[in-house]
């Protein structure tokens, strides 16, 4: 017994290869269970949320019509191409043509989607009664005001909403750390102009640039994206000044400035990956601000333009409608369930990254 | 410039304005190095001794043109001349890019082994770094370079993969040593190197620097506020108190004949390690070091001073010489 536990230990010194501290602080974010299986679920969400057409969708994915095949999530086909009966105007109803086909029974066969309903469609001329509809086996969240399928707009609105989190938290980090590194490093003059232009630019009321830049034009994604990374980088440059200011003062910013590192080198190599703490302990909190300021602004109407499946909207509808509880339940619960998971992992990266545990530089 | 000297320091002055007031206007100065000149021959180690906050970092760090980059606002006056292969040049007077050019020949050891070394890169690619700068080596030279180096500083060359939290202390030092050795430098300004470590690793981690200095021809500037271990390492040693030199000798003749008084108190807090040993008897120095803010006019050292006269306010007393090669700045002892 022994025995076997030397060669044991023997073989874990043999395997201990080095490990950089990004690796340590990996390994100590993997052992944080609720951080780390929420940072599987929704990594995994967000990558399959881009095929999401493959499980939820109108388009059918396969359809073998007359001895041919046709493939609808890359082509558009008339009703009448695929000899759609019920209703053949426009767009082939991929739902009608399996019906069809397999009362037909001629060898013809739809390949739908797991979930059969898109984000955007109409499904009043399939519904009876009147729009919203209450959730039932064949819709799972019933519908919204307009007949539109209430769980296909949750799932893409997902997309929308992480997409552009990240996007704004991307680019907003980008320049933010720019200028607080550069506050920080050059220090001086160039510190005490460039805070007093964050401090004009942090009193722009943000919501306000918003309402009038959107009753000008109709806002997209790209220009709320520019717009709110106008407006969120400031937050960063604090902390990067910071960190800038007390690292530059470190012997291994002075060793590197001594053994002749230019200032870029310095900045890139020495400084920044030093100051990455804060960077990556506010992300995730960052990114659940930037989904819930999305949310926001689609739940006021100034948000994406209007067929664009979102949960403010939908929220917006919940309180215009507010006898029909799914329209405000299932957003809520949605938005609940991916802004606490995403606060889990930033819980668990600010642990793993505790620089008391290995202090930054020990 | 005497043509054995390999850097010679002539009158250097580092002040730091300082700012306050609603315009920041400058409000006081900071004399932290006052007129220090120095020589350092080819081949030879000059220790640098002294209590905290007199100045003795800062003189390293201003002869390595590294201070403007933390306090762009200081004043350094004087010659830091260097000698170089195409001839003499004042690091003083060069720019940053023209500064940086030299830095390949004249390297520096850092006092905190923890925070001296970049914890995101490896032992490797912190040896390696300066030769990105100074040489055209390609990156297998490079590797073979940093495998030898880490030989020579006592550490196994395999261990270049490894991150500097996974050394100690004393072989953290070792690491900074090979980086500084890195380019083949002719002077080293160490700036106490051994003070964050055991005693038992400050042994070893002087005698790998002596033994490094024979092999590589190297010119030592030693910083130190302990003297028992500058005596062991120098050959020269310099004595400063708040910003100035006030004795400058071969090492043993300062350790054991001192002449300025304050080099006698310095001495005499050495403590010994025998019991038996009561014979010398303390020189217990009054009252506290005076805030190079506000230095006492004349001699520094008069206000703590067992032999001050009134007349020790009138001017700096300059470094005479007493002995052989043994200099004082004290007009009233021999």
């Amino acid at each position: 017994m022994s025995e076997n536990k030397n060669t044991e230990i023997k073989e874990e010194t043999v395997k201990k290869v080095s490990v950089s501290i990004l690796q340590k602080r990996w390994r100590k974010f993997k052992t944080l269970k609720r951080g780390y299986i929420s940072f599987l679920v929704i990594v995994t969400a967000f990558l399959l949320s881009f095929i999401l057409p493959l499980f939820v969708g109108k388009s059918a994915l396969l359809v073998h019509y007359n001895g041919s095949y046709y493939f609808p999530l890359f082509n558009t086909y008339q009703a009448t191409d695929l000899g759609q009966t019920r209703d053949p105007y426009g767009e082939a109803n991929y739902r009608f043509l399996k019906k069809q086909y397999s009362e037909e029974n001629q060898g013809n066969w739809v390949l739908m989607p797991f979930y059969p309903f898109g984000p955007n469609e109409n499904l009043l001329n399939e519904l009876e009664g009147n729009p919203p509809h209450p959730p039932s086996a064949e819709h799972w969240a019933g519908t919204d005001d307009r007949g539109r399928d209430v769980f296909a707009r949750l799932l893409y609105g997902f997309n929308i909403g992480l997409s552009f989190a990240l996007v704004v938290t991307f680019f907003s980090y980008i320049i933010g750390i720019a200028i607080g590194a550069l506050l920080g490093f050059y220090g001086g003059k160039v510190d005490i102009l460039g805070q007093r232009f964050i401090e004009i630019w942090g009193t722009l009321p943000f919501l306000y640039v918003i309402i009038i830049i959107s009753s000008i034009i109709n806002p997209n994604f790209l220009l709320l994206v520019v717009i709110l990374t106008l407006f969120n980088w400031i937050g960063m440059t604090y902390y990067m000044r910071g960190e800038f200011y007390r690292e530059k003062a470190r012997d291994y910013v002075a060793a590197a400035v001594s053994m002749g590192a230019k200032n870029r080198i310095v900045i890139f190599k020495h400084i920044l990956p030093n100051s990455l703490t804060p960077v990556i302990s506010y992300a995730p909190f960052a990114i659940v601000a930037n989904i819930f300021s999305l949310v926001s602004l689609d739940f006021l109407g100034f948000g994406l333009p209007a067929p664009t499946p979102s949960w403010g909207q939908l929220m917006q509808q919940g309180l215009t409608n507010i006898d029909y509880w799914w329209l405000i339940m299932t957003p809520l619960i949605a938005m609940f369930l991916t802004l606490l998971m995403i606060t889990f992992i930033g819980e668990a990266i600010r642990e793993a990254f505790d620089p008391k545990v290995y202090s930054r530089l020990r | 410039m005497n043509p054995e000297n390999i850097l010679e320091v002539k009158n250097l002055k580092v002040r730091f304005p300082i700012h306050g007031g609603i315009f920041l206007k400058k409000v006081a100065e900071v004399n932290a190095v006052d007129g220090v000149t120095l020589e350092l021959k080819q081949g030879e180690t000059l220790g640098l001794v002294g209590e905290s906050g007199c100045g003795k970092s800062t003189v390293g760090k201003a002869i390595i043109n590294i201070l403007k980059f933390n306090s762009p606002d200081a004043i350094i006056e004087g010659e830091v001349l260097l000698k170089t292969d195409n001839g003499i040049i004042d690091l003083v007077k060069l720019s940053t890019s023209e500064m940086r050019k030299h830095r390949g020949s004249i390297q520096m050891i850092f006092q905190d082994p923890y925070s001296s070394l970049n914890s995101r890169l490896s032992v490797g690619q912190i040896i390696a770094e300066p030769m990105l700068y100074h040489t055209n080596m390609t990156k297998t030279e490079r590797l073979e370079k940093v495998s030898w180096l880490l030989e020579k500083v006592g550490l196994n060359p395999d261990q270049s993969k490894r991150y500097p939290h996974e050394f100690s202390g004393g072989q953290r030092q070792r690491i900074g040593i090979a980086r500084a050795l890195a380019t083949n430098p002719k002077i080293i300004i160490a700036d106490e190197p051994v003070s964050a470590l055991d005693v038992s690793i400050q042994a070893q981690v002087i005698n790998l620097l002596q033994s490094l200095q024979k092999d590589f021809d190297l010119s030592l500037l030693f910083i130190a506020h302990d003297l028992s271990v500058v005596e062991y390492i120098s050959s020269k040693i310099a004595v400063m108190y708040l910003g100035n030199i006030v004795e400058l000798g071969k090492g043993a003749d300062i350790y054991h004949n001192p002449i300025h008084p304050y080099t006698k108190a310095l001495l005499s807090a050495v403590p010994l390690p025998d019991p038996n040993r009561k014979g010398k008897e303390r020189v217990i120095l009054k009252g506290d070091v005076p805030t190079p803010l506000n230095k006492p006019s004349g001699c520094g050292f008069r206000t703590r001073c067992p032999i001050a006269r009134d007349e020790c306010a009138l001017k700096v007393p300059p470094l005479e010489l007493k002995r052989d090669e043994q200099f004082a700045a004290c007009p009233y002892t021999n």
